[in-house]
């Protein structure tokens, strides 16, 4: 396991990260879990309900015995389960507050049955949602994140009502997952491939990788970047790929984390790719001594589960290389900066 | 991104129903499983000749739905990684050998900012 020294905050994988090799044969959730506790990539492990278990969220108790027995076997910890709230699952309309708190609520029992101490949902489960999912992940004991992923930042409007909400209610219970997605300082190298890949002009990826660049929040870049790129010619499909890149790659300053405060549960480690460079291992595209800073100054404890989502992109990598050097510079770089006085 | 694993390249055959035509057997576009009821369409051309979706069916393990059916399909789902059958009625048998197919999937992800999906086009060999 990466172990990091007490009062660090702890590393893990999620099993999205490997999204690639779930789809190779033989590689079911049972091999997932013991390569990565075969190569340490815990101590932490966080799944994708709706991924990696099937039948979820109806798991009889045989399933739920057979999950949490992998999992024991795996010596690794659960850090979290990611779940969804899909508000889109009748056609025509949007679920009602009462269906979409039982969609959640079956998801939060069935985490509590798996030993997970707590689940990730989406910014689409709002604040009337989570007032009223509070009794049960109290008397559950689960703890309910919404991830804040690219291109949300701390200043949407519906996380800062979600921030106004977690203030106001001083719960252990409800509060923040921030991702590293939501502050990058590149987008990835591997999109001009999958872009050129999938037929879109390069012209296209370079003003949408322009537009990105630029100052702005990056929600207000979208009908912008939609004007542009029909003036060159691309059609709807195009577009829609092109606005991927603001979709999935946020700009927030890594410093504003600190406004996720003290209501963050645990850390989403989304990353695009570690390489080699004349100073050692970096990342081009997240400014991990950035994030890093903010996480101990807040003496932050939880887990940070490395999410590699390269694959997206690109199967040229090893998902399991790539969390390999994920946690080696994560420790290394948690290690190093001080703990600041509190 | 995901659109290189919709069509898989085994399973391209005859029905076992006695009805003419073919199964395809195909796979979600996405990092998860969904509900049925948010799989708003699957697609299938065949040989540049569009069939209709009336005459297609879509079968998860071992459940078969009809594409009218599945708007109200919110118990069963399409696993992540799952061969799903897509099964066609045809007026003609197929040749024996190679054929071009092509699947447009079309999911209804509530959180997306473009329509959920993909489409994919690959020569199979049919099995008859």
């Amino acid at each position: 396991m990466t172990d990091t020294a007490p009062g660090l905050p702890q590393l893990g994988t999620t099993l999205f990260s490997l999204t690639l090799e779930q789809r190779a044969p033989g590689n079911d959730l049972a091999a997932l879990l013991r390569k990565v506790a075969t190569r340490e990539l815990g101590p932490g492990v966080e799944m994708v309900a709706f991924q990696s278990l099937r039948g979820w969220p109806r798991l009889d108790d045989a399933a739920v015995r057979k999950v949490r027995g992998l999992i024991a076997d795996s010596g690794l910890t659960p850090s979290c389960l990611a779940i969804n709230l899909d508000l889109a699952l009748q056609p025509g309309r949007l679920l009602s507050d009462d269906e979409a708190y039982e969609y959640v609520a079956v998801q939060l029992r069935g985490a509590a049955s798996l030993g997970f101490p707590a689940v990730r949902v989406g910014v689409e489960c709002g604040p009337e949602i989570m007032t009223r999912l509070l009794p049960l992940a109290e008397q559950l004991g689960v703890k309910i994140g919404v991830e804040i992923h690219a291109p949300l930042t701390i200043d949407a409007p519906p996380v800062a009502a979600l921030k106004e909400l977690f203030t106001r209610l001083d719960t252990e219970w409800l509060g923040f997952i921030p991702d590293f997605s939501a502050s990058m300082r590149a987008v990835p190298a591997a999109v001009d491939d999958a872009h050129r890949k999938a037929g879109i002009a390069p012209e296209l990826t370079a003003l949408t990788r322009q537009l990105w660049a630029q100052p702005g929040p990056t929600m207000a870049k979208f009908p912008q970047l939609e004007q542009r790129a029909a003036e060159l010619g691309a059609g709807q499909a195009e577009i829609g790929n092109l606005k991927m890149i603001f979709t999935m790659h946020g700009r927030m300053e890594p410093e504003r984390w600190a406004d996720f405060f003290p209501h963050v549960i645990h850390v989403h480690g989304k990353f695009y790719g570690v390489f080699d460079g004349p100073d050692g291992p970096s990342d081009p595209s997240i400014d991990y001594p950035a994030i890093v800073r903010v996480l101990r100054e807040q003496g932050y404890t939880g887990f940070i589960s490395s999410e590699y989502e390269a694959h997206a992109y690109t199967g040229l990598y090893s998902a399991f290389d790539q969390v390999r050097a994920q946690h080696d510079m994560l420790k290394r770089l948690l290690e190093a900066e001080p703990a600041v006085a509190r | 991104m995901f659109d290189k694993y919709i069509v898989c390249d085994e399973g391209f055959r005859a029905r076992g129903d006695g009805h003419i035509g073919g199964v395809v057997e195909v796979r979600m576009p996405y990092y998860r499983g969904l509900r049925l009821s948010m799989v708003e369409g699957v697609d299938l051309v065949l040989d540049d000749k569009p069939i209709a979706p009336e005459r297609t069916t879509f079968t998860v393990h071992g459940n078969t739905y009809t594409f009218d059916q599945m708007p109200s399909v919110t118990y069963d789902r399409w696993e992540f990684g799952e061969r799903a059958e897509l099964a066609f009625e045809t007026d003609e048998p197929l040749a024996t050998g190679e054929h071009e197919v092509t699947v447009s999937v079309r999911l209804r992800l509530s959180y997306m900012p473009v329509p959920g999906g993909g489409r994919s086009t690959k020569r199979l060999t049919f099995a008859a």
